[in-house]
């Protein structure tokens, strides 16, 4: 596996857990609020894991940002500083 | 519908059937109606507390399955809406037998449909498994409070307020807080031997993350602090009166004005009950009343 798609499990993994599903239900770009039902808190819930297992401060301006799995991607990216 | 009654009312009605090895409740409750934690919960804005809905479930699945059920362990609940006094809670829930107890997922709604509440929890009919043996980490003589300081904090009442005493805070860290389990409490008017309900022991748990995270933001003014979701609340033990519950609550995080807090709960020498993660919400006071007129509009309909 390639770093971006290791990466991209990782966040999978944190993401499918904060929804309460198994990762395998969680696709790249399946919409957190329209497929999975999540509210706003379960979006605070996934910005406050990615902070603290990235070491990264993701402001809360990314909120209305983090719509699904690869955007969640690109947001870290950014402020991790990750390069594909 | 049967008609059913608890010293600590949570459900008016439950029925239930069965089908395919699932166990389907339906409940519901007239909130307000009979239950003394109102008073409390709060003075003058009576709203049923999210711990009050994990009460419900305990209550509905006992019913149906004919014998006390206890909780052990709250994977997950979510409070998305309050439900003030005067509204009618109504919970739909699936029993499934796991090895031991029952595996369950519960919806609740208010009367105008919005979902107020989702529970998955696991329970069985142990009423003390025993807890483990630990010894609970000493608090650190540091800034203690006493109840006159928790009255002016917290916003919640007799009987409902569930903390006794800060035996030791570290501001936006650590806390170290009491509540002493007695038999005058409204749970105990029919003399009840049972261990204290696992719902109270939660909130009481809550009130002091509460105070921890209140502590390092300063006191509410018209806010109030939310139970919005509770993760991997695990019930090894229980207290009864005479028994004092030592809580320990870290501050874990602080993101977006919602907090995230772990813990344990300690009582004669045990652990008795731990939690992954509490997760609170700081709203103005006016979020409480509009939620109420939108519920009161819905009744009218």
């Amino acid at each position: 596996m390639t770093m971006p798609d290791q990466r991209m499990e990782e966040l999978r993994e944190i993401v499918a857990e904060v929804l309460e599903l198994e990762p395998g239900e969680v696709t790249d770009t399946g919409d957190f609020a329209d497929d999975y039902e999540a509210d706003s808190l379960r979006a605070i819930e996934i910005l406050a894991r990615l902070d603290k297992k990235y070491h990264v401060e993701i402001p809360q301006s990314e909120l209305p940002n983090l719509r699904n799995l690869k955007s969640v991607y690109d947001a870290v990216s950014r402020y991790a500083g990750w390069r594909d | 519908m049967t008609t059913y009654a608890t010293t600590l009312r949570a459900i008016d009605r439950v029925d239930w059937s069965e089908r395919d090895g699932v166990t389907r409740i339906h409940a519901e409750l007239v909130v307000g109606d009979g239950s003394d934690h109102l008073r409390g919960h709060f003075p003058g804005r009576p709203v049923y507390p999210g711990v009050g809905v994990l009460e419900s479930v305990t209550q509905a699945l006992t019913a149906a399955r004919g014998r006390p059920m206890w909780l052990r362990d709250l994977r997950s609940a979510r409070f998305q809406a309050p439900v003030p006094g005067g509204d009618t809670l109504r919970l739909d829930i699936d029993a499934r037998p796991v090895s031991p107890g029952w595996q369950v997922a519960a919806r609740a709604t208010r009367a105008d449909g919005s979902l107020t509440a989702t529970i998955k929890a696991s329970f069985d009919d142990r009423a003390d498994p025993g807890g483990s043996s630990q010894v609970a980490p000493p608090p650190p003589p540091t800034g203690a409070a006493g109840f006159p300081e928790i009255l002016a904090v917290l916003p919640h009442r007799h009987p409902f307020l569930l903390v006794d005493r800060v035996r030791a805070v570290q501001a936006g860290r650590r806390i170290w807080a009491e509540k002493a389990v007695t038999a005058t409490e409204p749970c105990y008017r029919d003399a009840d031997a049972d261990p204290y309900p696992a719902p109270l022991m939660l909130e009481s748990l809550g009130q002091a993350a509460a105070l921890l995270w209140l502590a390092q933001n300063g006191p509410l003014g018209g806010d109030a602090v939310m139970l919005a979701a509770v993760r991997g609340y695990r019930v090894s033990g229980h207290a009864r009166p005479g028994d004092v519950l030592h809580h320990v609550v870290q501050l874990d995080q602080v993101k977006a004005g919602t907090a995230f807090a772990s813990g344990a709960t300690w009582s004669a020498g045990r652990c008795i009950a731990t939690v992954e993660t509490l997760i609170a919400v700081r709203r103005p006071g006016s979020v409480l009343h509009s939620a109420m007129e939108t519920s009161s509009r819905g009744e009218d309909r």
